[in-house]
């Protein structure tokens, strides 16, 4: 037992992240609100970055800045801060682009709810058809 | 000429950038500013396929770095192949999209639009040639905004709504690649594929199911932007929805490139052992199995022209999955050729479906009798694109079926010959009426959008129509492009 909360001690960072990465794969998939869906997006994403960060981390180390030439001394590996950077600008944008689209559905339907938004047009559905009937 | 893989993304993007500038003070040189990297583009690959026959795979080190620190593009005969495929259909979609935008989208927004379809064909031949999986994530998350900005450049409610969805889906999908990529990079040290795939038997001995985490969640990410069957649940509205240019590059390229990235992720990352040991081959024939029947058959029953097209689209990109998943050459080479001649015959059926609906208002496929005899070259384009698609002898879909079908015979699968049978026999069955009666039934109540007498729509749209339609007539006659291709 001992060995075994050794470990999860040791990769809590990990772990953490893949919790946090079920959470938002969760709240996108289940929650109908589509501000929580994007915030489901950004929570998955950032357990990803997290993810990777951690993977660079060496303990005790210095970040990766050589102080002269005798400066051997660990450094926390650079690449996976570099791949993050690259990766925050990506999920960055695709929130803005998420919630432009979503402020125009909110403007033509009045609601941010998808399941609302279903009803509606399955309601603006019917009546169309009944009209149609109705002129044959 | 050394730096040619970088030159083709890097034209199609400049190009993307440099139009909402010039629009502001130089708005006749837009259409220019779209055609010109696009051929120079195009020119490009067509010198990059020359040298991949002559002396064997580029591998081009951007910024002169080697590979462990730098990044790097990989072209061989597929990428040239898959490249060939994505400029055959997007020079004359981009020319199509010259005379149809204004049509279909408000004046200021029609700059921006040829903008975005830039950046997208730019990300699609970065994912292309993508030499590393971080880059291939990047270019793919360009690709997924760039195409989301396309489908949504209408503003109407259902473009808006179909965009939304695309969007959530195919993020899902992004994330679960991103964290199986993380998951790679913690394995083994290596974004390359090359060097991935050197130390990935080490890592699969050391924790295997972490390399399995890794490969499923890259495969379900990508199978979820390839549309493969129980997975496309986006694609019909976004198709359907996005304008007809648009339209014809996400049924004609998008889906196949991630279906193309699929293919090479698996075999130049993660290496064929690791694939077949975790059957994920096996799950891609079963779900594509069911993509070539369901996915036909839910066209079967569409109302709108659009709509069955998007719907033949998951049928028939899961022949590409089908080629790709039985993994012996024959197939493969099949299912590259298919990809071709699909993305061709798509590109054609669209842009004739947008531009008989430009010309005549027509979007239903019941109202299409007698349609034929008022646009008889769209038409005969139309057919030809159709039958292709089908699988007709002189046309370029029977080739590459019988390749397939060959592939699946070699890969001792006979099971896979039947499943190519009853898609091409059920594609027969949603193509076939609305072309009957566009010929043959006599109707003559059609009001043309427009004063213009002409019926045929303008010059820069029947042009594209024609020279995608004669290609599909070109891919099945001259079979020394078909084995050029798939040498």
């Amino acid at each position: 037992m001992p060995e075994m909360v050794q470990s999860v001690v040791a990769n809590h960072y990990y772990l953490v992240s893949m919790l946090l990465f079920v959470i938002g794969f969760h709240t996108m998939l289940t929650h109908s609100n589509l501000i929580k869906k994007i915030i489901g997006l950004n929570i998955m994403e950032t357990a990803v970055f997290l993810f990777i960060v951690s993977s660079g981390y060496v303990d005790g180390a210095k970040p990766p800045i050589a102080e002269g030439p005798w400066d051997r001394g660990p450094f926390v590996n650079p690449l996976p801060s570099a791949l993050i950077l690259t990766g925050i600008v990506i999920a960055v944008s695709l929130t803005a682009f998420a919630l432009s689209l979503v402020i125009q559905l909110y403007k033509f339907y009045g609601s941010l709810d998808a399941d609302e938004i279903a009803r509606i047009r399955l309601k603006e559905g019917e009546r169309q058809s009944l009209c149609e009937t109705r002129q044959h | 000429m050394r730096n040619a893989p970088a030159l083709v993304v890097v034209f199609l993007f400049l190009g993307a950038f440099i139009i909402p500038v010039a629009e502001m003070k130089f708005r006749k040189l837009v259409p220019w500013l779209v055609l010109t990297p696009a051929l120079l583009s195009s020119s490009l690959v067509f010198v990059m396929r020359a040298r991949v026959w002559s002396e064997g795979p580029i591998r081009f080190h951007v910024g002169g770095w080697a590979p462990p620190w730098g990044i790097e593009m990989f072209v061989d005969e597929y990428t040239t192949t898959m490249l060939t495929a994505i400029f055959v259909v997007a020079v004359p979609v981009l020319l199509y999209s010259m005379a149809s935008i204004p049509h279909e989208l408000s004046p200021h927004l029609t700059s921006r639009y040829h903008a975005l379809n830039l950046l997208l064909l730019g990300s699609l031949c970065g994912m292309t040639m993508a030499g590393d999986i971080f880059n291939l994530y990047v270019f793919m998350e360009i690709s997924s905004l760039a195409a989301c900005g396309t489908i949504s450049a209408k503003g109407s409610r259902e473009s808006v709504e179909a965009s939304l969805r695309y969007f959530l889906l195919s993020e899902l999908g992004s994330g679960c690649i991103l964290l199986g990529i993380a998951i790679v990079h913690t394995l083994t040290g290596h974004l390359n594929m090359g060097l991935c795939l050197e130390s990935m038997p080490y890592a699969a001995s050391l924790a295997p199911s972490n390399v399995a985490a890794a490969a499923g969640l890259v495969s379900i990410g990508l199978l979820v932007k390839g549309a493969l069957f129980p997975l496309h649940i986006w694609l019909p509205d976004a198709h359907a929805a996005a304008p007809t240019p648009s339209s014809a590059i996400l049924s004609g390229l998008v889906v196949k490139v991630a279906a193309f990235a699929l293919w090479r992720v698996l075999n130049r990352a993660f290496g064929s052992e690791v694939a077949s040991s975790l059957r994920i081959f096996d799950i891609i024939l079963l779900m594509a199995t069911l993509g070539i029947i369901l996915g036909s058959a839910l066209a079967l029953n569409q109302v709108h022209l659009k709509r069955m097209l998007a719907f033949s689209t998951v049928g028939q990109v899961a022949y590409v999955f089908l080629g790709l998943g039985l993994d012996s050459e024959t197939a493969v080479r099949g299912a590259f050729l298919h990809l071709i001649n699909h993305a061709v015959a798509k590109a054609c059926l669209f842009l004739s479906a947008g531009a008989i609906w430009q010309k005549l208002g027509v979007s239903s496929i019941q109202k299409m009798a007698g349609i034929g005899r008022l646009m008889p070259v769209t038409m005969v384009c139309y057919s030809l694109a159709a039958l292709s698609m089908v699988g007709i002898p002189p046309l370029g879909g029977f080739t590459s079926k019988w390749y397939l079908a060959k592939g699946a015979l070699e890969a001792g699968r006979p099971f896979y010959v039947l499943v190519i049978l009853v898609g091409s026999f059920l594609a027969l069955l949603y193509t076939f009426p609305p072309l009957a009666s566009s010929f043959f039934a006599a109707r003559t109540d059609f009001r043309p959008v427009g004063s213009d007498g002409f019926r045929e729509a303008p010059a820069a749209m029947l042009v594209s129509i024609v020279i995608l339609g004669a290609a599909c007539l070109i891919m099945g006659m001259d079979s020394s492009i078909a084995a050029q291709i798939i040498r």
